[in-house]
């Protein structure tokens, strides 16, 4: 096999029927996902014999438990984003008949699952083609998530962890539907009072970049059993927060920084009325707030991070998907 | 019949375009007519027959029957640059030891 670049790969995601069993993509129902990188990797703990033998180098090798993670970034786009938001710590609710708005709010699962079908948490096989050859990934879930506006577009980096590897029998057929990415002018930051429901104003204009981050603390757990693979993905607290720089214009932000006060923070990217994402925190305090004069010629800014809280009557969280893709 | 190539993915609506690496765009729940510089394209890029390469995914159906020869598929798909590429036998030099002559 000659050289090859990382153009020449693609990506393909099936929602898993049973969780951890490998679809390649030959599955009906795969969709091949525009990436800008990946690096999923099989992970393991090799043990390395100490035995004691008259030599000081280590005398055998066995296999030990395994699973797999890595980071996949790519740009938001509707039409593929919902896929990788089943595969999370979420409940899902399903509404129109086409284009689909989804709505993810975070779910308090111990840990990953699956279905054959439903708005329901799903685990997802990953295949990667690199240099023409398969690499299958199942069971995955995706624990970590960053939202973040890059030279004005949208973009999602993922923290994959799954059960297993698999060698794809099929590579199947890559094909592409046209990129739809939320460019500069697609966004808007909204601040209003916490609210299971907030009610949003005009969009604010202080905000300088926007990121959003949820972790989930999964862990890939192995047992005892006659397979080396992780028999299940466990999920902890979950940490949501938001970061930005923000103009420093009044002392109105820092007096809520100290005084904890809470507020509700939506990232809206918008493609007129064809579809949309959105990121609502219900309920959010500044976790920092640092102002100070950098330099002679810098503008004045506060850096900020906000950090998600639960509120009575609705989700901490809400991430809103309208999409062509009818997931079933 | 010439070849045809039919794709249908269940969770995108009838008639989006999909493009298909060496084929083209194929329209969600429709069908293209692969003629023979299609073909050519296509087995150059994939490294293998139009059948071959997508018979065995669920979403795609060919029908008909190729234009190509054997002979124009062992000039479309490259050989394994292992196997081609020869070894080079470099013929031993003696060593001529210093302060010989």
């Amino acid at each position: 096999m000659p050289a090859g670049l990382g153009g020449g790969g693609a990506v393909a995601i099936s929602l898993e029927a049973v969780m951890g069993t490998y679809q390649d993509p030959s599955t009906v129902g795969t969709v091949w996902v525009p990436i800008t990188n990946e690096g999923l990797v099989y992970t393991e703990d090799k043990y390395y014999s100490p035995q004691i033998r008259q030599q000081t180098i280590r005398s055998d090798v066995k296999q030990s438990y395994y699973h797999v993670e890595g980071p996949i970034s790519m740009e938001v786009d509707p039409a593929f984003i919902p896929y990788f938001l089943h595969c999370s710590r979420h409940l899902i609710a399903k509404a129109g008949t086409g284009p689909y708005t989804y709505t993810y709010t975070p779910s308090s699962a111990g840990s990953a699952s699956t279905a054959a079908s439903g708005a329901v948490a799903r685990t997802a096989s990953i295949t990667v083609i690199r240099d023409g050859i398969g690499f299958g990934y199942a069971g995955c879930n995706i624990n970590t998530w960053e939202f973040t506006i890059d030279n004005g577009v949208l973009m999602a980096n993922l923290g994959v962890l799954g059960l297993s590897e698999a060698t794809p029998a099929a590579l199947g057929t890559p094909a592409w539907i046209d990129p739809n990415l939320y460019g500069a002018d697609s966004h808007s930051i909204y601040v209003a009072a916490a609210d299971p429901a907030p009610t949003f104003g005009a969009a604010s204009i202080d905000f300088n970049g926007f990121t959003a981050n949820l972790n989930y603390n999964a862990t890939a757990e192995n047992r005892i059993r006659s397979d080396r693979s992780a028999s299940y993905i466990a999920f902890h607290e979950t940490e949501a927060t938001w970061s930005s720089e923000l103009d420093f214009v009044s002392k109105t932000e820092y007096d809520n920084f100290k005084a904890a006060t809470t507020r509700a923070v939506r990232l809206e990217s918008v493609h007129g009325s064809t579809d949309f994402f959105r990121l609502t925190f219900n309920r959010t305090a500044y976790d920092t707030y640092t102002v100070g004069l950098g330099g002679m010629a810098d503008l004045i800014m506060a850096n900020t991070v906000g950090r998600a809280l639960g509120i009575s009557g609705g989700p901490a969280y809400k991430i809103e998907v309208k999409s062509v893709a009818n997931i079933a | 019949m010439p070849l045809k190539v039919s794709f249908e993915h269940p969770h995108f609506p009838k008639d989006t375009p999909f493009d298909i690496m060496g084929l083209g765009l194929v329209p969600n729940g429709g069908s293209l007519e692969v003629d023979e510089d299609m073909e050519r394209q296509f087995v150059s890029l994939n490294g293998a027959s139009v059948r071959d390469a997508l018979q065995d995914n669920e979403m795609v159906k060919v029908e008909g029957t190729t234009t190509l020869k054997q002979t124009d598929y062992d000039e479309l798909i490259p050989q394994d640059v292992n196997d081609t590429v020869q070894p080079v036998i470099v013929e031993e030099v003696p060593v001529v030891e210093s302060g010989e002559s």
